[in-house]
């Protein structure tokens, strides 16, 4: 899965998200409506792909879906 | 033959007051269905104020030898499962002997588990019949969590209920139980906790007070508990089918405790479960604890997605951490 390919999958995971919303560069906390159950979506979505699981250091340390993209990959390897 | 079943050994009873996602929206100021989407839940039962954990597994208890026509003084050995007991001595279920009214010719004992509570009971009911220590053990689980939740907390209030249930674990079944997988990592014992509940820093009044609790607060780190689902849930499955050299296919219902519906949803994609294999009744009753298990054992038969003759995999994890799985022929 390419960057574009996880960004727009990622959309489609949240709910009530206007299309076109997320992209690489999104700062993810800063999608409208963001709560800590965003944060679960994203644990969920990256662990259903990439078998890995990210714990809240990791999120802390992450600021844009490309950074997200990053550590899904490179904790997969 | 047909009662002595393990599955027509089971009843529940939830407490008669429901708290409703739209009571909780006209309190918090948060539209109903704002709730339902974050949690999954529809509904939590309510212990009402004085009645405790040992009350309503009374009423379990009732319902259970109605149902089945038991006669008490059959009952040799009462297990009682619970994180919210009468005192920290006696035991709760010595109390709960003279209570429910069984002879006096009986071991009595407590197990301080919750998610995995019930799978732990059956467990210890099995080995003691097999042992000969006991021919028809009375095994309750009970919890009433919303006691140990301030009124202020949102997110614990729309998850957590009351319930209890109780199963009969006799000579005539007890076979039906398979090999059992436990786990246990201490390490996470506050990531989901009632504190200040116990000798270690104990509650003083001022601290109820303020909180409005009758003794101890609950506390979750949600994304911790959700991740250590995440991490164990897969592999007990896994460990559970080896241990009783069992296929996945083989497997009838899969019945896990209900911890949220977005846990059991994710972690039903990642180990491949088809829906209809899948049980899941969170949103009529939120997360009963160590109740949650024979309440969709009760549930799934009702809604006739179980029939005698499956071959049915319980899997309990949470608080403890402490997980522990087996497998059940209904």
């Amino acid at each position: 899965m390419d960057i574009l390919e996880f960004s727009k999958k990622l959309e489609g995971e949240f709910e009530d998200i206007e299309k076109d919303s997320v992209s690489p560069d999104t700062v993810f906390r800063n999608i409208p409506g963001w709560s800590s159950m965003h944060a679960l979506i994203i644990i969920a979505f990256i662990d259903l792909n990439f078998d890995v699981i990210l714990n809240s250091a990791d999120l802390k340390e992450a600021k844009t879906v490309t950074d997200l993209y990053h550590l899904a990959t490179k904790k997969s390897v | 033959m047909h009662m002595s079943t393990l599955l027509h050994n089971i009843s529940t009873y939830l407490p008669e007051t429901v708290l409703t996602n739209e009571a909780l929206g006209i309190e918090f100021n948060v539209p109903a269905d704002q709730i339902f989407k974050s949690v999954g839940i529809k509904k939590r039962h309510i212990s009402k104020e004085g009645e405790l954990a040992s009350d309503i597994g009374i009423q379990a208890v009732e319902h259970l030898l109605k149902a089945r026509n038991l006669e008490k003084k059959d009952i040799d050995f009462l297990l009682f499962c619970s994180v919210c007991f009468d005192y920290a001595a006696p035991a709760t279920s010595c109390v709960l002997q003279d209570k429910i009214g069984l002879t006096k010719h009986i071991g009595c004992l407590d197990l301080t588990h919750g998610c995995s509570g019930f799978v732990y009971g059956l467990a210890m009911a099995k080995s003691f019949i097999a042992g000969g220590l006991a021919k028809n053990i009375l095994f309750i689980t009970s919890d009433t969590l919303t006691k140990t939740i301030p009124k202020t907390n949102l997110e614990l209030r729309s998850i957590f209920s009351d319930g209890a249930s109780a199963t009969l674990i006799t000579e005539a079944n007890y076979k039906s139980i398979g090999e059992f997988v436990f786990g246990t990592d201490g390490s996470g014992a506050e990531d989901v906790y009632i504190s200040r509940s116990g000798f270690r820093n104990p509650a003083d009044p001022e601290f109820l007070k303020q909180e409005h609790l009758l003794n101890g607060k609950f506390e979750m780190d949600g994304m911790k508990v959700f991740n250590f689902g995440l991490k164990i849930v897969p592999q007990l499955i896994q460990d559970i089918l080896d241990k009783n050299s069992t296929t996945f296919n083989e497997i009838d219902l899969f019945v896990f405790h209900q911890p949220s519906r977005f846990l059991l949803d994710v972690l039903r994609k990642k180990i491949n479960i088809p829906e209809d294999k899948f049980f899941i009744n969170i949103e009529e009753h939120g997360n009963t604890s160590s109740t949650s298990i024979p309440l969709a054992l009760s549930d799934a038969e009702k809604q006739g997605k179980l029939k005698p003759g499956m071959t049915v995999l319980l899997a309990g994890f949470g608080v403890g951490y402490s997980w522990a799985g087996t497998i059940i022929k209904v």
